[in-house]
This record gives C-alpha cells, sequence and structure tokens, in this order.
C-alpha cells in the first residue's frame, strides 16, 4: 500500500500547510505555523498512524532571530519520516502543546520547555523532566547563550511535585528507586499501594542527565561525537554511534564502503545479542531465579569474548565512525568469529529452552504487565515493547539500512502484550541476530572499510534511525559550521517507552512491579540525589549524604 | 518438570567456567585496546593527539622551555584516536587491561619535551624534536628564495605571517617593475 | 540440664552455622557453574560485619536494637532442647519448647520489618507473617507426630523400639517441604526478595545488628536442619549400642546437614521465587499432609500401623 503521506497531510490541510520539500530519499519537511501544530500532528499520528520518533527544538536566535520547533513522525509500514517543522519567534517563546490529543509527546515537550525555555501552552502538566529539583526555572541550558561551565547554585530544600491518586492518603506511599536494586539505573517510580497492589504511579526520571548534547554541540568535533554517542548508553552504544553516523551521512549524502556496512551490521546484531541475553539473565533475576541469570550470561561472555577479539574491547566496541568502520575484521578473526557463533547458538538454544519449560518461572510472567496494542500505538512505543503487543515495527526491515536489504531476517511479533510475549520477542530476536550474524560472516564482500568525508554542508536537517535491542533509535541533528553539530538530539528507545510503564503498573502487586519495570528492558544511567517523603506530612525533602545513614531509603 | 532436569543436567554438565582470579586470569586476545603507552624516544611534540582526544585524558602544558605532555588514564577512554593521529607512531595500545589503582598519581604518566627559541622574536614556540621532524621530512627544499629551510622553518607563527607577508611584497613588487 | 551436651552443642552451633551457609553457597555456585565462594564465605561476611560501625535508623526504636539480639538468643536456646552429635539431649522433654522456639523465633523477622520504619520492611514483614501463619501450623503438625511416634519428648538419639513407618514418612516430607520456607532462601524467600522489595526487613539493619541477625538465621537453619538426623536415627539406630553408637551419631548427624544443604541449594538454583498466593497453594497442600501425618500418628496404635 504505497501512499504518499505527504501528500494526503497536504490535502487534508491545504491551508496549515505552508511548505513541502523532500530532505533526502525517504525523509520529507512539511513546513507550517504554530498554531495549526495540534490539529496536524494529531491528524497525523492518530488518524494516520505514524509513530511519534522524536520532538526537537533548536535555538536560532543568532542567525535567525527565531526559536525551531520540528516534530518528527514515522510510518514504517510506507517507509517514510515526515518533519514538522515551525518556528517560534524570538520574544514569543512558545508553543500550542500537543499533548492533550497525542499523550506520548508529554516528555518531549517538558523537556524543551526547561531546556530552552519553550512553553508549550495547554500541556497537562509542565514539570521538570530532566533538570535538577533545585535547578532555577529560568535558566535554560540548551540555548546558545548558556556557557557550558556555568555555576549554578544549588539549594537546600527543593521538592519534585508528584502526581497521586484521587484516594492517596489511604494508601502506602513505597518509593521504588532512585535506587533499587532491580532496576540496576536510577530512575524513581513511585507507587501508592494498597498492601501488595499498586493503585498510583508516577515517575521521576533525569536522575542521569549528562548533558551530552550540550557537551556535543560546543566541545566536541564531527570526528569524535561518535565515542560520546556509544557511551550515551552501555549496552546499545553501538546503535547510538550507528544512528549519528547515518544521520551524518545523510546530511553530507555519502555512503559508507560496501564492506563497512557489512562490518556495522556484524556489530549491531553482535551487540543485539549481547544485550538481549543480558536482558534474559536480569529478568530472570528479578523474579528470582539466579540460575538463569548465571547461565544467560556465561553464554552471554562467549559474545563479549568475541567483541573483544573483533573490535578490541567486550563493550563499547569504538568500530562504528561517519564514512565507514574502524577496523577490518581479519580472515583468520572471521573464520573464529563463525565458529563462535555457532557455539553461541547451540549454548542458547539449549538453555533457552530448558529455561522456557520452567513452569516457576513461566507462572511469574505470564499475565503480568498488560499493555493493550491501542495503548501501544497510542503511546509510539518502540522495539520489544510494541511488539510484544502486537505492532509490527521494524526499522531493519521498513526503512533498511546498511546490509539488511541484502540480508534474510524475520521480525517475530507476539499478540499477547504481558511479559511472556516481550520474553519470546526479545528470545526469537536473538536467535534470527545470530542467524543475521552468520550470513554476514559467510557473506561478506571485499573492499575498503573507510571513506574519509571531505566536506559537509552547514545547515542540513539529518535524522538517522537504528533499530536498537530496544527499540527504534532516532538520532535528529542539524550539521553546524565549525567541525561540529549545530543541534544534536538523541531519543533512545526507553525514552518513549518509560511513560507507557504508568499504565503497565496499576493493579498488578508489588512483587511483579520488579519484572514489569524490567520487561521494558530500561536503559537509564546514573546520578545520586534520594528524596524522602515524610508520610505524615506529605513534605518532602532532599537528603544530604550524611543524613542519609539515619533515614530509611 | 522437564525445564528442571535440564536445567540440572546445564549446571553439572558445562562445569566450571569462571576463573579463581587472580591466580588464574583470562588471556587477552590480540588487539585488546589495553592501557595506551607513549614511546618517549618516539614522541615529537607535535599535540595531535592532544588535539583528538574527545575526554582529554591527554592534556599539554607549556612554559618557557618546557613542553609536557600528561595522559590521565583515568579519563581515557581507549578509543585509539591518538594511535591513529600520531604522525611517528608513538602511540601504542598494550594489551594490559588491570588498570585498578589507589592513587591517582599512580594513573598519571608525563612527558617532557624541550621547546626552541623564534630566531626572529625569540618566544618559544614548538618544540625542538617536531623541528627536527619537520626538516628531516623536507631535506634540502626550500621555497624562501634567500633563506635556508632551517632558517625559515625556525621562525614562529607570527613572525612566519611577517616574512611571507615582506616575501610576497617584494615578489610583487619585483614583477610589477619588471613589467 | 546435662552440661556437657549443651556445651558441646553450642559450641559446634556458633562454628558450624556460617559454615553451614557457606556449604550452601558453594553448591548453589558449582550448579550454576561458577567457583563460587570459599565454604567459610560466611563467617568472613559476618566478622567483616562485626568491624563495621553501628548506624540506626531514626525511625527505629528500642525494638530496632532488640531484635537481632532477640534472634540469636532464641535460635541458641534450640540447641539447648536437642541432641546434635551427643546420644544424650541437654534437656530432657525438650520437644515442645523447641517447636515453640521455632514458632517464636519465626516471627522476629517479621518484627524486625516494622521495627525498620521502612516501608519495604513493613511489606517484607507482613509477607513473612502471612507465610509464617500457613507454614508454623504444618511445621508443628509434622513435628509433634514425630514426638508421638517416638513416645517421648525428649529430642535425642535413644533406642525407641517400634516405630510406625507411613506416618512417619509423611511426617519426614511435610517436614523437609516446611524446611524450605524456614531457611528463607528461594523459591520461598519472599519476606526478602532482594529484587522485590530491597531485601525486605533486612533493609535497614547493617553492621553489627546485620551480623547478629545473620548468625541468629544461620543457627536457626543449623537447628533445623539438625531435626532430620533425628528421624534417620528413628529408623536405623534401634538396637545399636556401645562405642559403634557414638560414630554413628556423628555421622548421621553429618548426613542430615548434608543432605538437607543439597535439598536446599537444588531448590534454589532450579526454581524461581513464588509469589505469596502461589507460595500459600503450596504450603497449603504440605498442612493437609502433615495434618494426616498428625492423625495418622495418633492413630497408628489403633489402626495397628
Amino acid at each position: 500500500m504505497e501512499r504518499n503521506i505527504v501528500e494526503e497531510i497536504r490535502g487534508r490541510f491545504p491551508k496549515e500547510v505552508t511548505a513541502t520539500s523532500n530532505l533526502r530519499g525517504d525523509i520529507w519537511l512539511v513546513e507550517l505555523r504554530k498554531e495549526h501544530l495540534p490539529a496536524v500532528i494529531e491528524y497525523a499520528h492518530n488518524t494516520l498512524g505514524g509513530n511519534l520518533l522524536t520532538m526537537v527544538a533548536t535555538d536560532r536566535v543568532d542567525t535567525e532571530d527565531d526559536y525551531l520547533i520540528d516534530y518528527v513522525l514515522g510510518w514504517y509500514r510506507q517507509g517514510q519520516i515526515i518533519v514538522f517543522r515551525t518556528t517560534a519567534r524570538r520574544g514569543d517563546e512558545s508553543f500550542t502543546s500537543v499533548t492533550p490529543m497525542v499523550p506520548c509527546a508529554d516528555w518531549y515537550e517538558r523537556e524543551t520547555k526547561e531546556q530552552l525555555g519553550l512553553m508549550p501552552v495547554g500541556h497537562p502538566n509542565p514539570r521538570k523532566l530532566l533538570m535538577a529539583d533545585d535547578w532555577p526555572d529560568d535558566v535554560f541550558p540548551m540555548r546558545k547563550g548558556f556557557k557550558l561551565d556555568t555555576q549554578i547554585p544549588t539549594k537546600e530544600r527543593s521538592s519534585f511535585p508528584f502526581e497521586a491518586p484521587e484516594d492517596a492518603p489511604m494508601f502506602n506511599v513505597i518509593p521504588y528507586g532512585p535506587y533499587h536494586f532491580a532496576i540496576h539505573e536510577p530512575i524513581y517510580f513511585r507507587f501508592h499501594a494498597d498492601g501488595e497492589r499498586i493503585r498510583g504511579v508516577d515517575l521521576r526520571a533525569g536522575f542521569n542527565y549528562r548533558g551530552l548534547e550540550k557537551i556535543a554541540e560546543t566541545r566536541l568535533t564531527y570526528e569524535t561525537i561518535p565515542f560520546m554517542a556509544e557511551r550515551v548508553c552501555g549496552i546499545c552504544g553501538s546503535a547510538h554511534a550507528e544512528a549519528y553516523s547515518r544521520a551524518l551521512e545523510g546530511a553530507a549524502s555519502i555512503e559508507p564502503p560496501e564492506r563497512a556496512k557489512w562490518i556495522r551490521v556484524a556489530m549491531l546484531e553482535m551487540e543485539r545479542i549481547h544485550s538481549h541475553l543480558l536482558w534474559l539473565g536480569v529478568a530472570s533475576h528479578m523474579v528470582g531465579f539466579d540460575t538463569g541469570l548465571m547461565q544467560f550470561w556465561r553464554v552471554r561472555d562467549k559474545v563479549m569474548s568475541l567483541a573483544e577479539l573483533l573490535t578490541g574491547n567486550r563493550k563499547l566496541y569504538g568500530m562504528i565512525v561517519p564514512g565507514g568502520v574502524r577496523r577490518d575484521i581479519r580472515e583468520d578473526k572471521r573464520k573464529v568469529a563463525l565458529k563462535v557463533v555457532q557455539e553461541v547458538q547451540t549454548e542458547y538454544e539449549e538453555l533457552l529452552s530448558a529455561v522456557l519449560d520452567l513452569d516457576t518461572l513461566k507462572r511469574r510472567i505470564s499475565g503480568v504487565g498488560h499493555l493493550s496494542n491501542e495503548e501501544a500505538r497510542r503511546h509510539s512505543v518502540t522495539g520489544p515493547m510494541a511488539r510484544g503487543s502486537g505492532v509490527d515495527m521494524d526499522v531493519r526491515r521498513d526503512f533498511p539500512y546498511e546490509a539488511y536489504g541484502s540480508l534474510e531476517f524475520k521480525t517475530p511479533v507476539e499478540p499477547g502484550g504481558d511479559v511472556l510475549a516481550r520474553t519470546l520477542i526479545r528470545a526469537n530476536d536473538t536467535l534470527e541476530s545470530i542467524k543475521i550474524m552468520r550470513q554476514v560472516l559467510e557473506g561478506i564482500p571485499g573492499g575498503s572499510v573507510h571513506k574519509p568525508i571531505d566536506y559537509i554542508p552547514p545547515d542540513v536537517t539529518s535524522v538517522g534511525l537504528v533499530e536498537g535491542p530496544r527499540g527504534t533509535d532516532a538520532h535528529y541533528l542539524i550539521t553546524g559550521r565549525d567541525n561540529t553539530v549545530y543541534r544534536w538530539r538523541v531519543r533512545a528507545p526507553t525514552y518513549a517507552n518509560l511513560p507507557a510503564a504508568k499504565l503497565m503498573l496499576e493493579g498488578e502487586t508489588l512483587a511483579d512491579a520488579s519484572i514489569i519495570i524490567g520487561s521494558i528492558d530500561p536503559c537509564i544511567s546514573c546520578a545520586e540525589r534520594i528524596v524522602i517523603v515524610n508520610m505524615k506530612s506529605g513534605v518532602e525533602k532532599v537528603v544530604s549524604g550524611e543524613d542519609l545513614g539515619r533515614r530509611p531509603i | 518438570m522437564s525445564g528442571i532436569i535440564k536445567l540440572l543436567r546445564l549446571g553439572i554438565e558445562k562445569g566450571r567456567v569462571t576463573y579463581r582470579y587472580p591466580s588464574e586470569r583470562k588471556p587477552a586476545p590480540e588487539g585488546l585496546r589495553g592501557r595506551p603507552e607513549i614511546g618517549f624516544d618516539t614522541c615529537i611534540g607535535c599535540g595531535a593527539c592532544v588535539r583528538v582526544c574527545p575526554p582529554n585524558a591527554l592534556t599539554v602544558e607549556e612554559q618557557e622551555e618546557s613542553w609536557k605532555l600528561r595522559l590521565f588514564y583515568g579519563r581515557c577512554i581507549m578509543c585509539g584516536l591518538c594511535e591513529e593521529v600520531c604522525p611517528v607512531d608513538a602511540v601504542h595500545f598494550s594489551e594490559e587491561y588491570e588498570l585498578a589503582s589507589t592513587t591517582k598519581e599512580a594513573l598519571e604518566v608525563e612527558l617532557q619535551l624541550r621547546r626552541v627559541k623564534c630566531v626572529s622574536c625569540g618566544a618559544y614556540f614548538t618544540t625542538e624534536r617536531a623541528l627536527n621532524y619537520t626538516l628531516s621530512e623536507y631535506g634540502e627544499l626550500s621555497y624562501d628564495l634567500d633563506k635556508s629551510l632551517k632558517e625559515t622553518v625556525s621562525l614562529c607563527p607570527e613572525c612566519k605571517k611577517t616574512r611571507w607577508g615582506d616575501a610576497s611584497a617584494d615578489a610583487y613588487r619585483r614583477i610589477k617593475d619588471e613589467q | 540440664m546435662n552440661i556437657l551436651p549443651l556445651v558441646v552443642n553450642l559450641t559446634l552451633a556458633i562454628l558450624i552455622a556460617p559454615l553451614l551457609d557457606g556449604l550452601r553457597r558453594k553448591i548453589t555456585a558449582r550448579l550454576q557453574n561458577r567457583v563460587g565462594p570459599p565454604v567459610t564465605q560466611s563467617w568472613h561476611d559476618v566478622l567483616k560485619l562485626f568491624s563495621k560501625e553501628v548506624i540506626l535508623p531514626e525511625a527505629g526504636g528500642i525494638l530496632f536494637v532488640m531484635v537481632p539480639v532477640l534472634t540469636l538468643v532464641l535460635s541458641l536456646a534450640m540447641f539447648a532442647t536437642m541432641s546434635t552429635v551427643t546420644a544424650q539431649a541437654p534437656m530432657v522433654e525438650g520437644g515442645i519448647i523447641f517447636i515453640e522456639l521455632v514458632v517464636l523465633s519465626a516471627f522476629t523477622f517479621a518484627i524486625a520489618g516494622s521495627a525498620s520504619g521502612n516501608p519495604y520492611g513493613v511489606v517484607g514483614g507482613s509477607r513473612e507473617v502471612i507465610l509464617a501463619t500457613i507454614v508454623e501450623p504444618s511445621m508443628i503438625a509434622s513435628l509433634v507426630s514425630f514426638v508421638m511416634l517416638r513416645g517421648s519428648t525428649t529430642l535425642d538419639y535413644s533406642a525407641r523400639g517400634y516405630v510406625s513407618l507411613i506416618p512417619l514418612l509423611m511426617s519426614g516430607l511435610a517436614y523437609l517441604l516446611c524446611l524450605l520456607a524456614e531457611s528463607g532462601r528461594t523459591p520461598f524467600d519472599l519476606a526478602e526478595a532482594e529484587s522485590e522489595i530491597t531485601g525486605g526487613p533486612l533493609i535497614e539493619f547493617s553492621g553489627p545488628s546485620l551480623a547478629t541477625l545473620k548468625l541468629g538465621q544461620y543457627l536457626r537453619n543449623l537447628a533445623l536442619c539438625s531435626i532430620p538426623a533425628l528421624y534417620i536415627s528413628v529408623l536405623i539406630l534401634p538396637g545399636l549400642e556401645g562405642v559403634g553408637y557414638s560414630v554413628i551419631v556423628l555421622i548421621v548427624y553429618l548426613v542430615s546437614l548434608i543432605l538437607c544443604t543439597l535439598m536446599l541449594s537444588l531448590a534454589e538454583s532450579l526454581n524461581a521465587r513464588f509469589r505469596l498466593l502461589e507460595a500459600s497453594r503450596f504450603y497449603g497442600f504440605v498442612l493437609i499432609l502433615s495434618a494426616f501425618s498428625l492423625i495418622l500418628a495418633y492413630l497408628a496404635p489403633t489402626l495397628g500401623l
């Protein structure tokens, strides 16, 4: 069913759309005035079924005297990406929020407000998202005028306005996080629990906000950003480096050599296998099945040793850079790699059949953490979360990149919508990845592995999509002039999946909270802040280090 | 029940897969990006590695005659860019991966080289080794009609600009006079 | 009170209890293809914890300080009621007191949870109470039926003549199943559940209080793992006399410890954690089993088993 979405939108909104153009290949630009944003985005997302990939605002006050606001939506089945662009003039720093009609835009708009000071008018609760509780409300770090080394004084007392259900005083407040043994990274879910049943959930993120985008704009260059991108996440680093490289290569209109593309696929799939094995181990641990943890990680160690052999490091491979890859795969190493992949497959299949036959484990993960197909679409979730609820989306198949067009693989989809469905998807994904790796290692073409990029034109908008282990990784960038980016926005898949956690947790028991949150496969990162709530008075206080020893956490 | 039997069999059959560290150690594979080592005898002090290091683990301190390169392993991400850009292959990644230390000082490496003065204004501008490297690369070629290459190269960037400016003005005048 | 068995018991108990836990960890590790910690690891842990500073939560109170000591004292007291490697028990007619101590010490964990003032402690404590409400009656029933079958409440290795087999085996099976929950390890570690409720009651304890609490738990575990020795002795010891008797008692005791630890390790490594409802259903079945064993033990003479 090939239809041009841009034409449909222009046909439906002839007056509102001021201009359309093709940025590159399958990426289109639709410009409109900011008053018409909600109507158009709502139509594109809810009626036409687009997936909200990312939303970015850029400060162009010095050059154009305005702020750019871009909503990027993607249609997987049609293989199209549309950037809906509008501007807000200096002096009128606001735009109409689309969150009331498109709930998944919630986090993006909140971030825009606190980072750039553009007020989303009509947003139901524009609270802070990523910045610290005591960050002043009128300092906007992503504006060009804000210097990276500005010192902001911290406050003794600050608080975060959590939402509570109507009958909150009846329930216990249970702080899940920011420090919890199950989640491995700080994220703060606040449960209002009635005994063991969870009645209300609220979420505070941003414990690991490191200001990478600002650093990239000011201190790094095109060459060094991929190393930073890789460290956005420890487990899916290559996917980020790949998305950035693709975005940059798209902006410069160059293609890496064939062999480089195949090596990139090998890196990405190796990372996917590693990530899913890690997740299976961690999920086992969350339901108390430590043997699963040990066994899955035993198999995963083989993959990490393979990575060490091919790339020089067990994780954070440092292989994918714009223009190609940094190391070639020597013939003898390729043969060893094929052998290892075969071993991994045998061990993994053996282990998987043992674990999936375990009744005590299956009982824990069936029927919990339900997310319906409707909810999955409405919240634009991505990756195994979406496919576990029957939404079929896969960047490798729908927007074929690198060598995926010439490889054979399936995309597992499950209709169940519970944790078991997501587990099966990740388990089958791993098998598919092993298949892909074998194809790559057997059929890789010859040639060079890197083509230097001579010239990158400035002021080009580009979007790079990659199917990471957790879902669609979307990097948006606008090229700059000083050998660095003008704006770089990383949208990790967990950013889209986390807000849906609230839907899955309500009504479940505390015992299942860990595995439900774990089934998102959250990939956040860390910082240290503890907030306590005085259960009697509802007053909150940030606790200092010395106090920590005396207070219940 | 079958899951339990299979798991039990896995537990018994696979044996022990972990190492009794530190008496048993896993050998590092070839090509592991372990600790980067800078060869003191080879380094020419060009500063390319400093320019390219993403986390600024490599820093340079210039004072009078001394040019000090400092590598702080605590910041190093072992990306390998320094090895790539070094013009004289002074940086090599060893396969050493056990870099834990109880003091910060143990993770710092310093390399000090001597700088030379500009023959015109007397300011220190580059290392002696970098200067000699340039000369050795280009032999007896010269681009200034009257001066030797060594003299031309031993000028700091400011004086080079002045000299270029004068030389260009002279050449221009000469050509104009000949017309 | 017989002094020699008492002294032997207490010394042995304190020395061996952490070693038994270490053995469990070692066996579990080997089943997971790991080297695992050395068998003395739990001793190292306890000693290290004793060397740390004492930190008390503000919401704690006197109960917070008392609970670890209470657990330790109750667990030690268990060793005054039964014999471990000596043929004679320290206390005559100690069986009922032993059962009372088992039930009491189960609830100290729950008290620890509420005493800490932490919401996770409260949740863990309440889980422990709910589970104990089903497990303890089963434990009581199986132990009472055992005592009834032997015809004496003294927990020692003395020969007692014929004991009917079927109720004994039923009672033994019920006891072993209860041991799974009493030891507080997977699949029934829901009170402590590290990955769900961050350690439950244990979360606020640190340093010496945690060391005392852990030591109390290890001792309780050791005491409970010593009971199967008595079950085995009822089957094989009647009729034995002399010096060989003491050696046999020692061997039977060690076998009991090792078998129990093996059972606990296998259960721990081959199962996921049970949730409250599932655990309650499982122990409902065990309660029926132990109730049956109690009824049969009572009726054995009349039924001629």
